[in-house]
């Protein structure tokens, strides 16, 4: 994995200087103003980031970039989708980029996943099918039983650990079974205990 | 019926393609069809890396739909016995951009490889589509160029037309568009030196890279362009950017052979003329040189000149822009068509 591309992404958040004093700062919300900053795959680092240019007027920061990943049957609703979406606003609201990845479950699902690469710094995945993506940085979160009848899912979450975590007591069971252990880490009900569950599963 | 919009998603970084996507969606739900869209995760580099998700996207299987309509590559390239492409682009650094700095494949032993693993890719599938529709002549030129493959053009309309709005013609060029090497706006800020009447230059978008805001940033300052020359290095609002155009003298788009370029649609609902380059491609399909704008070769001083005359002659700048509006009222671009076409 390219360093170029993780975790040095500099992103410009202040308005021109030339004529600054006419036009500030615009509060771009959320992943508009992030994902318009995508610097090319065969760029360098900018050895600016994390610092103020010269003239004082770009503020470039350092942000945690994470994917959180989940799986789906195209057309059916996807039980992990509401806490993968939730998990992806936490992660905004505590000043990460975050960005979903939903992949179709079909016949040869587990060799494209194999072959697929999220990039980012840290990679959640709230199903079992989508712990067979490739990331140094993986998190699991099983929100449900998804795909653990097959062994490569288990052990592609099992490879995961420690950093597995359960949404409920019957998933925890289903792994213990099969050798794997597991936090418990409910679906939070309201925004203060979805900052926990951002520190347990990113931090 | 099912249908699948197959796309692919690098992720963090959302463009026109996206949004176009999203558009696509509303308007074959609009239609009645249960739509759905599938990103599949795609990245280029390391070259290695773009190969394996080329591979990956003839694993994917979508099965559940009627029809998948693929869009950007390599997801285009999944398999499916009922597929439509409506087709934004190929990977142009296998083909127009390969070796070019801001095309993303480099011209070593590697980078050919993996070039010529994609053009195969796209002719061993591409014509796996039942039909190939594309973005704009542009895109479809380049596919009969590169590929050999005939296909038929389907324009998409703006999102929202009637949020433009038409002000007094102002003192100042518009340009907004991501800031970016292949959108030249270094070009336009070249062309400022040469510009003799009072006229401004407004640029608006935020940068691909910070260097690039910065590159911009220098040239203004080492031409002594500052109080001429202004850079919202950011992403603007939608209402910002439709109050600068409503205000404009007039708009000007030099990228290098832009696939489509809604910035010229934009121009023309609001009623501006778009200065844009004969090299530019998508905005030559709806500038017309001296009828809707004005199209000048890609040098500074040629289109200082543009500049200047539409400055010292503020009705032909309202009449370009009035005639824009009517070319594009009379294209009549409709979603309806366009889904019409993709599940027929």
């Amino acid at each position: 994995m390219p360093g170029a591309e993780r975790g040095e992404r500099a992103v410009a958040r202040r308005a021109d200087p030339v004529h600054g004093g006419q036009r500030g700062e615009q509060p771009v919300a959320g992943r508009r103003r992030r994902a318009h900053h995508g610097r090319h795959a065969f760029e360098r680092p900018d050895p600016r980031a994390g610092s103020a240019d010269a003239s004082g007027d770009v503020e470039l920061r350092r942000h945690v970039r994470i994917v959180v990943a989940t799986t789906f049957v195209p057309f059916r609703p996807a039980a992990a989708d509401g806490p993968a979406d939730a998990l992806a606003a936490a992660c905004r609201v505590d000043g990460a980029e975050a960005d979903r990845v939903r992949l179709p479950r079909g016949a040869d699902f587990a060799l494209a996943a194999r072959l697929t690469d999220v990039g980012a710094d840290r990679l959640v995945c709230l199903d079992g099918p989508a712990a067979l993506l490739p990331h140094p940085a993986r998190r699991v979160w099983l929100i449900d039983g998804t795909g653990l009848d097959a062994t490569a899912v288990r052990a592609a979450v099992a490879a995961a650990a420690p950093a597995v975590h359960v949404a409920g007591e019957d998933v925890r069971g289903r792994l213990a079974a099969a050798g794997v252990a597991a936090g418990l880490l409910p679906v939070p009900a309201d925004g203060a205990a979805w900052a926990r569950v951002v520190r347990a599963l990113v931090r | 019926m099912r249908v699948a919009i197959a796309t692919a998603q690098v992720p963090f970084v959302r463009g026109g393609a996206e949004i176009l996507t999203e558009r696509l969606l509303g308007a074959l739900r609009e239609h009645g069809a249960e739509a759905e869209i599938v990103a599949l995760p795609f990245r280029w580099h390391p070259p290695q890396k773009l190969l394996d998700h080329v591979l990956a996207a003839r694993l994917w299987r979508l099965d559940e739909a009627d029809r998948v309509i693929g869009m950007k590559f390599p997801a285009y390239l999944v398999p499916h016995p009922d597929k439509v492409l409506w087709l934004m682009h190929q990977h142009r650094s296998a083909y127009d951009l390969f070796g070019d700095r801001a095309g993303g494949l480099p011209d070593t032993a590697d980078g050919r490889a993996v070039r010529d693993a994609v053009r195969r890719a796209d002719d061993a599938w591409l014509p796996e589509a039942r039909r190939i529709h594309t973005l704009s002549p542009v895109v479809s030129e380049r596919l009969r160029r590169d590929n050999g493959l005939a296909s038929t053009p389907l324009l998409p309309p703006l999102a929202d037309a009637a949020v433009f709005r038409a002000g007094p013609y102002g003192d100042y060029v518009f340009a907004p568009s991501r800031l970016s090497a292949t959108k030249r706006q270094g070009l336009l800020v070249e062309a400022m030196r040469h510009v003799r009447s009072g006229a401004r230059l407004v640029l608006a978008g935020a940068a691909a890279t910070p260097a690039e805001l910065e590159t911009l940033r220098a040239a203004v300052r080492r031409h002594g362009l500052g109080d001429r020359v202004t850079i919202l290095g950011h992403w603007i609002p939608e209402r910002e950017k439709v109050e600068l155009l409503a205000g404009a003298l007039a708009v000007a788009f030099v990228p290098r052979d832009e696939d489509y370029g809604y910035v010229t649609l934009e121009a023309a609902a609001s009623a501006r003329a778009t200065i844009t380059c004969t090299d530019s491609g998508g905005p030559t399909l709806f500038v017309r040189d001296g009828e809707t704008g004005l199209v000048r070769p890609p040098e500074p001083r040629a289109l200082a000149e543009a500049i200047d005359t539409l400055m010292a002659d503020r009705a032909t700048a309202a009449r370009l822009g009035v005639n824009a509006r009517d070319h594009l009222a009379a294209l009549d671009l409709r979603w309806e068509h366009i889904v019409e076409e993709l599940l027929r």
